[in-house]
């Protein structure tokens, strides 16, 4: 069954991706880290160093990784169709 | 005769009604007790201000508060802070500036001012050189914040000296209208301006050459270079300082917390256009800095043609942006009218938080039908409409037609309307709320809009999401920081009050010792580079002689924090009045957390409530807490 997730970029994940946001659709059973790891492969080596290692399964310091709004640490967690995930920098107040 | 160090060890008192400037000695047992800054505004408004006195009467007290660090090599010093009693909430009122007025009034030779009465005619005060001269100001008066500056400037004859003043909206006595310093530094929220106008005061101009001591100079000395080593690594600064506090547009809108249309939602798709990122592309001639700041966050921008054409000046904020801009929903020539909103805000004195929320409340109101043209004199209130959006400010500023109404606060002007306008005028207190939302932030925020005693606010005591938005522990693991930090939406079970009392108390030390906020967030994971507790002390200790650990410093931010809570409390407030608006509880509508709505808020206070030693059912701070922090006189006053 075709899911579609909602991706949200800023600061250094804008820059690189050139967007704010894009729909992608995947297939059931996605995990997180398979979204990232796509975008690592489409994005190329800069979105690996940046923002997220696929191989370590980790995001580079000072990214946030948001699955509707919430901080998620666990990257094997399973998508369910309309999330949000926000790739962001780490924001202060202000 | 004491030597002081840090301090000046002086406050100037000024009765305006009598005419009469007098210097009084600072008390040395204050200092490590209240610190500074508005601990000792606290002090004195507790202490000499009756209950229930009227905010635009001369009996309210104007205090201008400097702490021990403001005008030192410390980084982020550049720090003036004003204390009196609210005329939009009647409660306590605390607003800060940057720039360089504070510093100004330290090398002038003062720690504070303390105005009382009402001049017969327009004054503005000239302090310098350890003096205070009463200057009539009946040709400033009617005159814009900008203008005011350049010709007092010229009067004295000082061209560095620092001014803070008023413009028309304060004259008008604007619930909301601001005290400018340095052109375009706000000391913004709950009314400031209003109580300069009540008294006749126009401006306070100050300058001079008294240097500021250290007790131990090397010690200092080393102490400042190790902060200012570590402020250089600032986790933040690459944001906060690359793209101004406007850089958090993009950021805050992917994450799904960027307040939109009244609170109706926290997701704007039109978000790029008013970013920091276009700011810096189209619209940014170069950044600024206040004192002794290493961060640089200002903005100093325009728009050099078109119709919403702009003089370069200082901004805009991500505060003024959001509220005023996105707010408003402003989709065309974004950008531009917002940068021209800030301009005219700057000019006529008006916080630009609570300017944007109360138009955004009135086009609400005209939405809903609850006002009509019958009451906004034809105009019709609507989205999206920057011309319109202007006009309202310059209106509100006049208090001309519906702007009358506007001026008094969306409180006010929601019981006014009546007919259900209550249910989305979005204060507390009497506080407008600001672009920080607790549904999509942080439940931190919860509390904190609750119980802070000046009202609904994002940076008093603390920035509330330096916790669990960005898991931050600032240095506080010592003090008992519950960590890791749980889930930004998780409401109560998760030690959440104990928490916020932590934060509160570390950015209560921000107010009192003079410096930016900004400075207090870090992360142990990220090199803790920020000014922890530990730090402030060793910064405290070597630059004024009096010892003390983090720990007690801490304290005697527990001490300051409550005496505010009973300043409220002798006015009247209670556990009734640290009440959310509704609009905060009802779900957020579209984006990455629609859905998410404050659900348990009296759970979220009973447990902050615990956390703080204060009474469950009233929200009084218990005879056990205040004896505990010294306040026996406090508690016997309150009859508790």
């Amino acid at each position: 069954m075709e899911m579609k997730v909602i991706l949200k970029y800023a600061g250094i994940v804008h820059e690189i991706t050139g967007k704010l946001s894009e729909e992608i659709e995947l297939g059931a059973e996605t995990s997180l880290s398979d979204i990232l790891r796509r975008l690592a492969l489409q994005y190329g080596l800069r979105f690996k160093e940046h923002v997220f290692d696929y191989k370590a399964n980790k995001p580079a310091p000072q990214i946030l990784i948001l699955l509707n709004g919430k901080i998620i640490q666990d990257y094997d967690r399973k998508i369910n169709d309309g999330d949000f995930v926000s790739i962001m920098p780490m924001v202060s107040g202000g | 005769m004491v030597e002081w160090h840090g301090y000046k060890g002086k406050i100037l008192r000024v009765n305006l009604t009598k005419k009469e400037v007098k210097v009084e000695e600072l008390k040395k047992d204050w200092c490590k007790l209240y610190i500074g800054q508005s601990g000792f505004g606290a002090k004195i408004l507790w202490e000499e201000m009756q209950p229930k006195t009227d905010p635009l009467s001369p009996d309210n007290m104007l205090i201008s508060s400097t702490g021990p660090f403001t005008g030192t090599l410390i980084p982020g010093s550049g720090s003036i802070s004003y204390q009196f009693k609210s005329p939009a909430t009647e409660a306590w009122a605390e607003t800060r500036s940057g720039g360089s007025f504070g510093p100004k009034l330290k090398f002038a030779g003062f720690d504070l001012i303390v105005v009382t009465g009402k001049a017969e005619k327009p004054v503005y005060l000239w302090v310098h050189d350890g003096t205070c001269e009463i200057k009539n100001a009946e040709q400033l008066w009617g005159k814009t914040v900008h203008e005011t500056t350049d010709r007092i400037l010229r009067e004295i004859g000082q061209p560095e000296a620092s001014v803070a003043c008023i413009g028309p909206a304060g004259e008008k006595l604007v619930k909301f209208a601001a005290i400018m310093n340095d052109y375009d530094r706000a000391a913004g929220r709950t009314g400031g301006g209003a109580v300069f106008a009540s008294k006749n005061l126009k401006a306070i101009a100050a300058s001079g050459e008294e240097g500021i001591e250290a007790a131990d100079p090397d010690k200092f000395y080393e102490a400042v270079m190790e902060a200012s080593e570590t402020m250089r690594k600032y986790f933040f600064q690459e944001l906060i300082g690359g793209l101004g506090t406007i850089g958090l547009v993009n950021a805050l809108n992917a994450a799904g917390t960027l307040p939109t249309k009244n609170f109706a939602t926290c997701f704007f798709p039109a978000a790029d256009t008013v970013s920091g990122e276009t700011l810096a592309e189209k619209y940014l001639i170069k950044r600024r800095a206040c004192f002794g700041c290493t961060i640089g966050c200002g903005r100093y921008a325009w728009v050099p043609f078109g119709r919403f054409m702009t003089p370069p000046h200082e901004g805009p904020e991500y505060e003024t942006t959001d509220m005023i801009g996105i707010q408003s929903l402003l989709e065309k020539e974004n950008l531009e009218a917002i940068i021209r909103a800030n301009y005219l805000c700057n000019n006529y004195g008006l916080d630009t938080i609570s300017t944007g929320n109360v138009i955004a409340f009135a086009t609400e109101a005209f939405e809903k039908g609850v006002i009509t043209e019958k009451d906004t004199d034809g105009l019709k209130l609507e989205w999206n409409n920057p011309n319109l959006l202007l006009t309202l400010i310059g209106k509100i500023a006049k208090r001309e037609g519906v702007g009358n109404l506007l001026a008094e606060g969306v409180k006010r002007a929601a019981e006014k309307i009546g007919k259900g306008a209550d249910k989305f005028a979005v204060h507390v207190k009497g506080l407008e709320v600001p672009a920080h939302d607790p549904r999509g932030e942080s439940r931190s925020f919860a509390i904190q809009y609750a119980v802070e005693p000046r009202g609904a606010c994002h940076m008093h005591p603390n920035w509330a999401g330096a916790y669990d938005f960005v898991p931050l522990d600032n240095g506080l693991k010592p003090h008992g920081l519950p960590w890791p930090p749980p889930d930004k939406f998780a409401e109560t079970g998760v030690k959440r009050g104990v928490a916020y009392k932590l934060l509160a108390l570390h950015g209560e030390l921000a107010e009192m010792l003079g410096i930016c906020r900004f400075y207090l967030w870090g992360g142990e994971d990220f090199g803790l580079t920020c000014l922890t507790p530990k730090r402030l002390a060793t910064l405290y200790s070597t630059l004024t002689g009096f010892k003390m650990d983090e720990f007690e410093l801490m304290k005697a931010a527990e001490r300051v924090w409550n005496l505010k809570r009973c300043f409220n409390v002798r006015e009247g407030l209670t556990r009734k009045d640290d009440k959310l608006p509704k609009r905060l509880l009802e779900p957020i509508m579209t984006g990455p957390t629609k859905g998410q709505a404050v659900k348990d808020p009296d759970g979220i206070l009973d447990e902050y409530y615990e956390a703080s030693g204060w009474d469950k059912n009233t929200g009084i701070p218990t005879r056990r807490k205040l004896e505990e922090l010294g306040l026996k006189d406090v508690a016997d006053k309150l009859k508790l």
